[in-house]
């Protein structure tokens, strides 16, 4: 087959095949061939050998498409409404020549900048919020906390952005292990650095996000020696984790799938303020922990549709 | 010095932790490593990771390394804290599952008298039984 085609290709000065052509009119089956298999050539050469060579050409230059402060790529890293064309295709050969464009999304450097810029802005917002629900069935840090961690993960932003997955999260984990100083940064931390450990380099489907939010859970669930119905942050990512799960089986695709997390979520907290706590600082209240919303869960419901918001959101519709 | 098993300190408050140590150090004076932290990255009520894996590491020696712990978050801070430790380390250091002041004063005396890690944490827990 090799060896064909290395004579087709040889064979397909344009010239020679038209002179052959016209000399051989009518007589010649490798004529008629030669003009069956002219126009496949050329649309394989502009449409796959091209970008291949084009990719790989830039893969040896420092175009980022999507950093600001790199100047290599001309001005197709500034036009980020198009990214999904133009953008990624420096900094990612391979995803340029994937069939599935709408899944470059998923990797894109854009989309961690967005996630990020989400995830901080809606702890900043509710760290009051966090505060108060904390200091009626614990100690009142949890929203300083959380605000202390996420400001960490602000402050490397860009850093984190040009990071695959796996090392975006697990570096982002840490920050929060190392700023927030109350058990929800070793929880949280835990969860984005096991979901990086699980996480490949760039998401492809849903499966994998889940495989990914999966370990992270049960990491928190190892950590925090904890499960479901104990009033904590798991109320709220273990049902969400399930209606994932749930509308990838329905196959009703990415919108559907952040509809059911966002309800999942809402739920799993609503589920949280009759329970009594067992675990944390407010099981030391035994029964009066009961009639609260618990704050760590109320923050990962605010993180699960700070997420949904962004991975709905115009450009990034689908994972 | 290394031969006997050293305490960390681990507390929401760095006076509580502060004062605990001060009630080892009169009890076994320098004869056991000890070292303590409290208070989170920006001085508040917390724990802080990376200053509790400091402190492990600086009095971490061949006999191992009790902490004692306050409240939940100390203790899951400082099971992430051990985790980030070096592999060689991290069995060498066990959270004592008893009350600071009384756990870490119990813990030091047992440690200064030559106890294992486990025997040090055992006298430290009878305490919480």
């Amino acid at each position: 087959m090799t060896e064909t085609t290395a004579k087709k290709i040889d064979g397909i000065g344009a010239t020679g095949a038209v002179r052959a052509t016209r000399r051989l009119k009518g007589l010649s089956d490798r004529a008629i061939a030669w003009w069956f298999v002219g126009p496949t050539v050329a649309l394989l050469l502009a449409i796959n050998i091209f970008p291949l060579v084009w990719n790989i050409y830039l893969s040896f230059t420092n175009c980022m498409p999507m950093r600001r402060k790199t100047e290599a790529c001309g001005r197709a890293r500034r036009r980020r409404s198009i990214s999904s064309t133009t953008g990624p295709i420096g900094s990612m050969p391979k995803a340029a020549v994937s069939p599935h464009p709408i899944r470059r999304s998923a990797m894109s450097p854009e989309l961690k900048t967005r996630l990020i810029d989400a995830a901080v802005e809606t702890i900043r917002d509710n760290a009051d919020l966090l505060g108060e629900l904390d200091r009626a069935i614990g100690d009142g840090d949890h929203g300083l906390n959380m605000k202390r961690g996420f400001e960490a993960i602000a402050e490397q932003r860009d850093d984190l952005a040009g990071m695959p997955w796996p090392r975006a999260l697990q570096k982002a984990g840490m920050a929060l292990v190392m700023k927030v100083g109350g058990a929800s940064g070793p929880l949280y931390g835990s969860l984005l650095m096991q979901m990086g450990k699980a996480a490949p380099e760039a998401f492809g489907s849903l499966d994998e996000v889940i495989a990914a939010f999966t370990a992270g859970i049960e990491a928190v669930m190892k950590r925090g020696k904890s499960t479901t119905g104990e009033k904590t942050m798991l109320d709220v990512l273990v049902p969400v984790n399930e209606a994932l799960k749930a509308a990838q089986a329905d196959g009703g695709g990415g919108s559907a799938a952040m509809a059911a997390a966002r309800q999942a979520a809402d739920q799993g907290l609503a589920a949280t303020n009759p329970l009594q706590a067992t675990k944390g600082r407010a099981s030391f209240l035994g029964e009066r922990s009961i009639g609260h919303d618990d704050p760590g869960a109320t923050s990962s419901r605010l993180l699960i549709h700070a997420v949904c918001d962004v991975l709905e959101s115009p450009g990034e519709n689908d994972l | 010095m290394s031969e006997h098993v050293a305490i960390v300190i681990v507390s929401h408050s760095a006076d509580v932790a502060k004062g605990t140590a001060d009630m080892v150090r009169q009890m076994v004076g320098d004869e056991v490593r000890l070292a303590w932290t409290g208070g989170d990255p920006d001085g508040g009520l917390g724990t802080d990771v990376a200053r509790i894996k400091e402190a492990i590491a600086s009095v971490a020696g061949e006999a191992g390394v009790a902490v004692l712990v306050d409240l939940g978050g100390a203790e899951t801070n400082s099971e992430m804290a051990i985790e980030l430790l070096d592999d060689g380390l991290q069995d060498k250091v066990r959270i004592c599952n008893a009350p600071i002041v009384e756990g870490a004063v119990m813990a030091a005396t047992e440690a200064s008298g030559g106890g294992s890690l486990e025997e040090v944490c055992a006298t430290a827990e009878e305490l919480s039984g």
